[in-house]
């Protein structure tokens, strides 16, 4: 049977919508067999198929188990890409470096943020939980991400993110990152009084608003 | 009230623990029945076989007076003004403190899964594991009921209900002296500097034995504003079908005896 190009990438999309990693890694391999960049797949089979998903879980049509599946179909797709796109000079979506604050060992919400950032195209570096403040200072010194995202699931941990920030300020780096927090207890409001640049309440408005923090950096 | 000095570890195994699907997909933000592809069932699924592989639930429980309770609930002395907790406990028959964890080795499984790249088992296998915490809370609720009747068995109108640290206005730092009395690193949890109990699969709370109309209050604090999950309408409503149910039960004993 021959190739259809298009075909394929709305195949490609369904996989994504419908959370089959199987059929999204088959249609990956068929595209580059068949001569597709990793770009053009990238751009017009996987990615739209994400941007559903996106849009269905924030009307709520969609649900967290089945984004997630989702999220695991894209990185089925990406694992197969990544040799291609790392030889070409494709930028990612963005750079964001991450961790649960000190004193905080929960890590699953940061986690699915980290796994849905990844799916739309961000590097996104992981420190990992009960991060102290001079490791987050650090890592933007040395990675310059565009952003630096922060997680807390008691109100007790949430002073470390202000702490982070005003860090961030003494050692003249805030300029140069848009900082995001989030997690069960942390509210706009709150984000608001410590100067973070933006507050998500869920991982699907993480990177939505990823996405734009992203893009006023590269402006 | 009558308060004996009782301090015991809680039989907690993981069949009691054992999530429903449904439940998992309810934390993990899905609606009661609402329809779920066969990938997403057989994702949760998968998540509670491996919960029962890797949970080790232990849990702790010591009775206390309403005084001592006074002192543990008072806490860090940060608590919100008024709170429900401070109008409930004082007409409890008996009180208990408790704590539970399902283990270590759960949380390194899900973080396992995670940094493999399953972050979808992962988060399904975290949310299990949340419900799991949640029924291990309602086992210490059964136990210490369980306890009450061995020793008066005419207690149709007690429930017993735990209350944590952290909910409705009392502050979670109200663990401190909580842990203090209970001493929970006899079963492996330990609480850091920030009121965070390691490993995160744990619950700590009091447990209120007393009529069921002492639990029931109208959520309109100031706390009450932010909370996400309004989950003290769902305990009261359960308490009111119990309160039908037994009155039922009654009804039909009352009936049974007038027939002979
Ligand atoms: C960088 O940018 C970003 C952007 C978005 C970001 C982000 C970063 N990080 C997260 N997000 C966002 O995106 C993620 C994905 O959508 C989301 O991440 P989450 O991590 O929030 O979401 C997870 C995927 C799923 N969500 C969760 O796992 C949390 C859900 C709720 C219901 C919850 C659960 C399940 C649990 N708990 Co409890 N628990 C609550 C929570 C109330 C709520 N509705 O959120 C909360 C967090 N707990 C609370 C409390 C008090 C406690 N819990 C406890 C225990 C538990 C369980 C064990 C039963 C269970 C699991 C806990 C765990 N850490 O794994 C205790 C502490 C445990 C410990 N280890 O110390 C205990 C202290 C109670 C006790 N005394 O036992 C409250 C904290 C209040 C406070 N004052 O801090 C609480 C808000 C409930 C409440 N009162 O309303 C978003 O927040």
């Amino acid at each position: 049977m021959s190739f259809d190009k298009k075909i394929n990438f709305e195949l490609a999309s369904n996989s994504v919508i419908r959370g089959n990693d199987e059929d999204a890694a088959q249609l990956t391999q068929e595209a580059l067999a068949n001569g597709i960049t990793a770009k053009e797949f990238l751009d017009f089979g996987l990615i739209p198929g994400m941007d559903v998903v996106g849009a269905r879980f924030r009307d709520g049509d969609m649900f967290l188990p089945e984004v997630l599946l989702a999220a695991r179909a894209m990185k089925a797709g990406m694992e197969l890409l990544k040799p291609e796109l790392s030889k070409s000079d494709i930028k990612p979506a963005g750079k964001v470096v991450i961790g649960t604050v000190a004193g905080d060992l929960h890590d699953i919400g940061k986690n699915i943020v980290i796994y849905m950032l990844e799916g739309t195209g961000f590097t996104v570096l992981d420190l990992g939980i009960n991060v102290a403040t001079e490791t987050f200072i650090s890592a933007v010194q040395q990675h310059q991400p565009h952003i630096l995202g922060m997680s807390a699931f008691l109100t007790t941990t949430m002073p470390a993110m202000r702490q982070v920030i005003e860090s961030l300020q003494k050692s003249n780096l805030r300029e140069g990152v848009k900082v995001i927090v989030g997690g069960a207890p942390v509210t706009e409001h709150f984000a608001h009084e410590i100067g973070s640049d933006a507050y998500a309440e869920d991982a699907g408005t993480a990177v939505t608003i990823c996405k734009r923090l992203a893009r006023l950096d590269n402006s | 009230m009558i308060c004996s000095d009782m301090s015991r570890i809680v039989p907690l195994t993981i069949t009691e623990v054992m999530p429903k699907p449904e439940s998992v997909l309810m934390q993990m933000g899905v609606p009661r029945r609402a329809a779920v592809s066969s990938a997403v069932q057989s994702l949760v699924e998968n998540a509670i076989e491996i919960l029962s592989q890797y949970a080790a639930p232990a849990g702790v429980m010591t009775e206390i007076s309403e005084k001592q309770f006074t002192i543990v609930y008072a806490g860090e002395g940060c608590n919100a003004r008024d709170t429900p907790l401070e109008h409930i406990f004082p007409q409890a028959r008996r009180l208990a403190v408790y704590a539970l964890t399902l283990g270590e080795k759960i949380s390194g499984k899900i973080a396992g899964l995670c940094n493999s790249g399953d972050v979808a088992l992962g988060g399904a296998l975290d949310a299990a594991a949340s419900v799991a915490a949640d029924n291990g809370s309602e086992f210490c609720e059964q136990f210490f009921y369980n306890l009450i009747a061995k020793k008066q068995p005419t207690i149709h109108d007690t429930c017993v209900l735990a209350y944590s640290p952290g909910y409705c206005g009392w502050h979670v730092t109200g663990q401190k002296k909580l842990f203090q009395l209970l001493k929970p690193e006899r079963v492996g949890i330990e609480l850091n500097d920030n009121c965070l109990m390691h490993p995160i699969k744990s619950v700590s709370g009091v447990l209120v034995a007393g009529a069921r109309e002492i639990n029931y209050f109208e959520p309109h604090w100031d706390f009450c504003e932010p909370c996400t999950t309004y989950s003290c309408l769902q305990r009261m409503k359960n308490l009111r079908v119990l309160a039908k149910q037994t009155m039922t039960e009654e009804d039909n004993v009352i009936r049974q005896e007038n027939k002979f």
